[in-house]
């Protein structure tokens, strides 16, 4: 009887144990979805893919049913933080690629081949740079780009390389706008300054003269097409020489991909003053006639960002938090055009929809906060940051007081303080400015003389407030008003020999808000924005060492936003005088500030910014200034650039070089 | 039945080694207690010259004594920065030295109050948090309708879960203030720091109480004797096993008792906390923002006692099985040890905190782990993984909480495991006396001598 009891119970167990076990739907994908995953669409300043099913199509962390044209979050787990290696979005998130008829996946330092169903084969590790120094434990794959069926591009800091499948080859180079066919690769190469071009079968690479900031983009089995700065689609001709193939005086042209003998490429007629458009339009040509055909889309704008592959074009737009608002999917084949739309609503608003008929709180909070909108706000929020010299921990918290519009002037109160330790300045200078649309604008702290940066000396541990006032253009429309501060923390000693670069923060608070007759002052609640970034070395100078070299700093950030893999900036002096700007960063349009010891220069004379672009397969733009007309005197001056990202409102503020003209 | 169980108490307590064992356990407890606290760092140079660092909480507690049940609002957040913005009012360099209100000097009433600050931000923020997961739930639900054949009956039914879970703790929870300190909750997850070695020396002390409680009786030929006698058999293993559930019981109350009380004697009481949802524990980081559960602390306090305590009655009973198994004190020591404790190995090595990792450890090692959570009531110690999201399993096509599966599930294994051990121990026959060892030992020679 024992027996029989014993034997039933463990048969009930296993039954359970069955049953809980997942059963393995046939059908379904590694990433929750339904059907093959075909291989996707990318663009080459971007970390994340498209991706494509039978029912949704994927990007970043959202994916999109085809049918209801829903935006879902990747990871539905209700209550997950999305940091355990069970959730789908931390285990593909930014990990997966497109390649041609397959797909990457990356983990870490290595690279494998995923299936449908998740299963990895590994393909190789990237842990060394081209000396055969080992990478720092931070450094990960970022990115890695199909240019034929041999050969990727892995994009992995200083390890990046062209690496060829089959024969398990390397060849490093960093910059990550290359394409190729089945017999060429091109890449662009920054230490030589030009196009260096790879025969695949040799595995022997060559440079091509005269094509400097002439960026390769796409590879046909006829030509290499590439954009150039000014706007223009140019390509290789059989003499390797650069030929205009398509320009317009006052157009943009932007190349998207070529397939079959069609290249494609987005053409507007944006200001980069203003960042006013009229027409933006997607079009493709013949390779061989460069005869143009008008695509039929809807509106789309030139700061969409592109991800092409041989069957569609996906356009995104996003905010100014580079979150998803619209994708447009155009299929070459069939000339068809669709536009989803997410309408995920964020609690920023409150707008919740609960499914039961139970009235909450905050159901009443909802209704009083949807009158209250954008006017002013007063926020609070908290950052804490790391000092990456000494590893602690600084404490900074800002608030400001509501905004009051008196006649055009508006007026605020900004706090500041700062809890530190460690080696963190005790006593400096808080620079304070206001910007408008990207622009720095007149204003004065604490009713001192109107400036473009004010200057407020702090001491540790003590509270700041500054009295914020600045006249407003008389204009209708939004005004996204950003007020910004850093910190001049360089010391220099008197002796010289150390001068440390400090983890510079800056922090803001975006506000838009429409000008009209009746101005309402209300609160709303507005997201904190902040940017940050890292330095990794201190440099040291030795007694006598020349000021007017080089130093090329690279700022790594350790909370990298999306699709942003390098910001730095260099400046040079060459031997006739001429200053040289040179600002790296990803595709987008900027206003650069030039500060000489935290004041804005006039540049050229008249301009207080550079409108600046950096186009879809380009990462630098150059400026040439005369040094004379900026250091008046042969004493060290701090300089520094201050970047408003036109296409995502961020403001970053470079780090510091010590610059002294000795003749 | 009644003199029997308190003559098998007796006799637990009598013998050596076992008491011996139980008070390893008991400093084990409380070197466990003493280092949650973090009493330890007492012992470290370099924290010897701050050493006031280690009684924040006490100035912490004092505070929120003046904040008292605070709830939230956006007026009183407006209020507290500005006192706390306040106290920054003449500092000197350093920690400074003026005399503080709730602390020596102004640097720890700053320290503390940002403690404070940082607790109300958290309120404010957990709405919108909770919020936004019902709003993923309901998109993720819509879109299921829209699935057409695919479509998953069991995913709208696991949404709508979600849904009514997230929803009632968002109606019910009041926003308030109030003094924890995260040493507490160190004293509950068996899964991290210093917990780990403490656990698996609690549980080989265990095994070697079980087993010697067991193995004696057939060491010293007991068994014979009180085999034949009228309650000899099932009655007495049912006392046995009654013993060893009461033992089971005392060492988990111990070792949660000890805890409390070494942590509340240094960082003081929490009362305040008891009360509070759980959802709004917070020291520096959220205890479990995304409970499901609409609890309160002090009721998860005691599930986590409870379920500590279904891992070491369930432990204890594999001792008692290998016991009756071998018949011999040091076998079924050895070999409880290596289930036991291998069990727990596993579970530790399986578990992975992948938190801000630039490559993911194992995906097939995480699901070990979640396979584990399910069936092992080993895993029961990691109290706090099973409340601190929305973890749900399919059980014949109905979503239910993992938590009350592996409770129900690990209770069942106990029942099983009683009902094999009473047979095992109730059996006739020469197994009886010499055990599994000796009894193959015997067949392996009457098969070489044939």
């Amino acid at each position: 009887m024992r027996k029989y009891a014993l034997i039933l119970t463990f048969f009930i167990l296993s039954l359970i144990c069955v049953s809980c076990a997942d059963s393995e739907e046939e059908n379904k994908n590694f990433l929750g979805g339904y059907g093959e995953i075909s291989a996707g669409a990318y663009s080459a300043g971007y970390s994340s893919a498209f991706f494509e099913d039978d029912v949704y199509i994927y990007y970043d962390m959202y994916k999109i049913n085809k049918e209801s044209g829903q935006f879902v979050r990747l990871c539905e787990t209700a209550g997950c933080s999305h940091n355990t290696a069970s959730c789908i979005e931390y285990q593909y998130r930014n990990r997966i690629f497109p390649g041609k008829d397959r797909i990457f996946y990356v983990n870490g330092k290595e690279l494998y081949e995923i299936d449908t169903k998740g299963e990895t084969t590994f393909i190789d590790v990237f842990e060394t740079d081209k000396d055969g120094i080992l990478l720092d434990e931070s450094i990960s794959i970022e990115k890695v780009l199909p240019l034929n069926s041999s050969c990727i591009f892995v994009f992995c800091s200083n390890g990046s390389c062209i690496y060829n499948l089959e024969t398990k080859e390397k060849i490093y180079a960093y910059g990550f706008f290359c394409c190729g066919n089945e017999n060429e690769i091109y890449y662009y190469d920054r230490d030589s300054e030009g196009i260096v071009k790879i025969d695949i079968d040799a595995w022997t690479s060559s440079h091509i003269e005269n094509t400097k900031s002439i960026y390769p983009y796409i590879c046909t089995d006829e030509r290499l097409f590439c954009n150039t700065q000014a706007g223009a689609i140019c390509y290789l001709n059989d003499e390797d020489k650069t030929e205009v193939c398509l320009a317009e005086e006052g157009m943009r042209y932007t190349l998207l991909g070529a397939k079959e003998n069609k290249i494609y490429y987005l053409l507007s007629d944006i200001d980069l003053r203003s960042g006013e458009y009229t027409m933006c339009d997607l079009y493709y040509s013949l390779s061989d006639g460069m005869e143009s055909v008008k695509a039929d889309t809807g509106e789309l704008s030139p700061d969409m960002i592109c991800f092409f592959n041989e069957d569609k074009i996906y356009l995104l737009k996003t905010d100014s938090f580079l979150n998803v608002e619209q994708v447009y999917v155009y299929s070459l084949d069939d000339d068809s055009f669709v536009i989803y739309e997410n309408s995920m609503e964020s609690t920023d608003d409150f707008s919740m929809q609960f499914d039961s008929e139970e009235d909450t709180e905050l159901d009443n909070t909802q209704d009083n906060l949807s009158e209250k909108k954008s006017y002013s706000m007063s926020t609070n929020f908290y950052k804490e940051t790391v000092d990456p010299l000494t590893g602690n921990t600084v404490d900074v918290m800002q608030k400001t007081e509501p905004f009051i519009i008196d006649g055009s002037r508006l007026k605020t109160t900004f706090y500041y303080n700062v809890d530190v330790e460690g080696s963190y300045p005790e006593e400096g200078i808080i620079n304070v400015f206001v910007m408008c649309d990207g622009i720095i604008q007149n204003s004065s702290v604490n009713g001192g003389e109107e400036k473009l940066i004010n200057q407020v000396i702090y001491k540790d541990g003590q509270g700041m407030y500054a009295d914020i006032e600045f006249e407003l253009a008389n204009s209708s429309g939004d005004r996204k008003i950003i007020i910004g501060y850093y910190l001049s923390d360089y010391i220099i000693t008197d002796d010289f020999d150390i001068f440390g670069l400090y983890n510079e923060i800056i922090n803001y608070q975006d506000f838009t808000f429409e000008l009209a007759d009746n101005y309402t002052l209300e609160e709303v609640e507005t997201e904190e924005i902040y940017s940050e970034y890292s330095f990794d070395e201190i440099y040291t100078l030795e007694e006598g060492e020349q000021y007017n070299e080089i130093y090329e700093l690279a700022a790594v950030s350790d909370k990298i936003p999306l699709g942003i893999q390098h910001d730095r900036w260099n400046i040079q002096i060459d031997e006739d005088g001429k200053l040289h700007i040179i600002f790296y960063s990803n595709p987008g349009q900027y206003n650069l500030y030039l500060l000489i010891d935290d004041e804005p220069v006039l540049i050229n004379g008249e301009n207080e910014s550079i409108l600046c672009e950096i186009s879809g397969e380009s990462d630098t733009v150059v400026y040439e200034i005369d040094a004379n007309e900026i250091f008046h005197d042969k004493e060290k001056h701090s300089t520094k650039i201050m970047v408003y990202n036109r296409n995502t409102g961020e403001v970053k503020l470079y780090p510091d070089q010590i610059i002294q003209i000795k003749e | 039945m009644i003199n029997l169980f308190f003559y098998e108490l007796k006799k637990i307590f009598k013998t050596k080694g076992i008491l011996i064992s139980i008070v390893i356990i008991i400093l084990c407890m409380l070197l466990n207690g003493i280092n949650n606290a973090g009493l330890l760092n007492y012992l470290k140079p370099d924290v010897l010259t701050d050493a006031t660092i280690q009684n924040v909480s006490k100035y912490n507690e004092k505070l929120f004594d003046e904040l008292g049940e605070t709830e939230y609002s956006d007026e009183k957040y407006e209020e507290m920065l500005l006192e706390y913005n306040s106290l920054y009012d003449g500092s000197e360099t350093g920690i400074g030295a003026e005399k503080g209100k709730y602390g020596p000097t102004q640097a720890y009433d700053r320290y503390v109050y940002g403690l404070a600050l940082d607790q109300m931000r958290y309120l404010k923020n957990f709405q919108s948090d909770i919020s936004d997961v019902i709003i993923n739930a309901e998109q993720s639900r819509e879109n299921n309708k829209n699935l057409g054949k695919y479509r998953d009956d069991y995913k709208e039914k696991e949404t709508t879960k979600a849904i009514q879970a997230y929803s009632e703790i968002l109606n019910n929870t009041e926003l308030k203030l109030c003094y924890v300190t995260s040493a507490y909750w160190y004293s509950f997850t068996e899964s991290e720091g210093s917990n780990k070695f403490n656990t698996q020396l609690i549980l080989f002390f265990i095994c070697c109480i079980f087993s010697v409680y067991f193995a004696t009786e057939y060491e010293s030929r007991m068994s014979k004797m009180t085999y034949v006698t009228y309650k000899g058999r099932l009655s007495m293993f049912a006392v046995k096993n009654a013993v060893v559930f009461v033992i089971s019981f005392l060492i988990t109350l111990l070792s949660c008792l000890i805890n409390i009380i070494v942590l509340t004697l240094h960082h003081g009481g929490m009362a305040d906390a008891l009360s509070q949802p759980v959802q709004l524990i917070f020291n520096n980081e959220p205890f479990a923002e995304f409970c499901p559960f609409n609890i309160t602390f002090g009721q998860y306090m005691l599930l986590a006692f409870f379920m500590k305590f279904t891992a070491f009655y369930f432990a204890s009973n594999i001792v008692v099985l290998m016991s009756v198994l071998f018949r011999k004190s040091l076998p079924s020591i050895a070999f409880s040890a290596l289930s036991v404790i291998g069990i727990l190995q596993l579970t530790l090595y399986a578990y992975q905190d992948n938190l801000g990792a630039y490559e993911i450890k194992s995906t097939s090692l995480y699901n070990v782990f979640q396979w584990l959570r399910t069936y092992s009531p080993i895993s029961l110690l990691w109290s706090r993984e099973y409340v601190s999201s929305f973890d749900v399993i399919n059980l014949f096509g109905e979503p239910v909480y993992r938590l009350h599966f592996t409770l129900i599930f690990s209770w069942i294994l106990i029942l099983v495991l009683f009902v094999i051990n009473s047979c095992l121990y109730c059996r006739r026959g020469e197994a009886h006396d010499i055990g599994i060892i000796g009894y193959f030992k015997k067949i392996w020679k009457k098969r070489s001598i044939a």
